[in-house]
């Protein structure tokens, strides 16, 4: 099963393969843990960690089943939501420093790359207020170049459900951008 | 909003993940380390249980030391436990056994009175 664009065919035995097929993934994974956790880089980075700890140590295995990156994309999504939950304790100490930290992520050295990095956050803003689901799915598509099939396998939903929320998020994001202003076919 | 404007903006996001991303190893590292303090993280918990399981041995050792008595306190008890008093003779112990019976005046008062369970077998 081939569930990215290109993406050739791996299923890691050892430990070492392992280690390999997860620095392969390391961008996409990345990308994918920001837009499990709202764009928090801090936490993105501590789900990848926990992430690559519960596989090199064999707390989550992978059998064959899907494409080791849906597979990897699942279980990031899964420790993501698991985060979430015993999290929220946490979430309003951890919210003045994270917006701290987005000041300083957002912000860029040159007017050029900050002009750009401004549209980028917008667009990450909008997308944050797209419903989860929605947003998973437009990341897997668009960001990740994943099939609706891969992106419902990954976000752990049938088809038919992974093919409505990629309608509803489309319409719905596009009516989004319309009312920044900033963003034009 | 088409499809290839999206993909442009994902692009766009793309591209800035790709330059703040932390790298592979560095994520390896915090991971190692974070290893280590979680096994420094038993020990703690371990050699605090030590040290409470020794005291509570040596406390264990000290009181079952206090508590042995010593050789006057063993002759203090023996005295107190083999002295009599001049008394001690009006504590006679009962020499009646359980099968010898006698009679009294009042044995009398003690006259069969039939249940109601015998008047109905009478019937």
């Amino acid at each position: 099963m081939n569930d990215g664009l290109h993406e050739p065919l791996i299923s890691p035995t050892n430990s070492a393969e392992l280690k390999d097929a997860l620095e392969r993934y390391h961008a996409m994974s990345y990308g994918w843990a920001m837009s499990c956790c709202s764009s928090n880089p801090n936490d993105a980075e501590d789900i990848l960690q926990t992430v690559y700890q519960k596989i090199l140590q064999g707390r989550a295995r992978y059998d064959g089943r899907a494409a080791f990156k849906t597979w990897l994309f699942a279980v990031i999504r899964n420790t993501a939501a698991s985060e979430r939950r015993r999290a929220w304790i946490r979430f309003l100490r951890l919210r003045s420093y994270q917006k701290e930290h987005q000041g300083d992520y957002y912000s860029a050295d040159n007017s050029e790359a900050l002009e750009g990095g401004e549209r980028v956050s917008l667009f990450r803003a909008t997308l944050d207020r797209l419903p989860r689901r929605q947003k998973e799915i437009l990341h897997l598509v668009f960001y990740q170049n994943l099939t609706i099939e891969a992106s419902a396998k990954a976000m752990g939903v049938s088809l038919g459900s992974a093919r409505t929320h990629y309608d509803r998020a489309k319409k719905q994001l596009g009516q989004l951008l319309k009312l920044t202003g900033q963003f034009h076919d | 909003m088409t499809d290839h404007t999206l993909k442009k903006l994902f692009e766009d996001v793309r591209r800035q993940d790709a330059q703040n991303a932390p790298s592979f190893e560095r994520l390896l590292r915090t991971q190692r380390s974070s290893e280590n303090r979680t096994s420094s993280g038993i020990w703690m918990p371990l050699a605090f249980a030590s040290v409470l399981f020794l005291a509570a041995v040596l406390a264990f050792s000290v009181l079952s030391k206090n508590s042995t008595l010593s050789s006057e306190e063993v002759e203090q008890w023996t005295a107190i436990a083999s002295w009599s008093a001049p008394s001690d003779s009006i504590l006679a112990e009962n020499t009646t056994t359980s099968s010898e019976s006698f009679s009294t005046f009042s044995d009398s008062l003690f006259e069969f009175v039939p249940t109601s369970s015998d008047k109905t077998q009478n019937l």
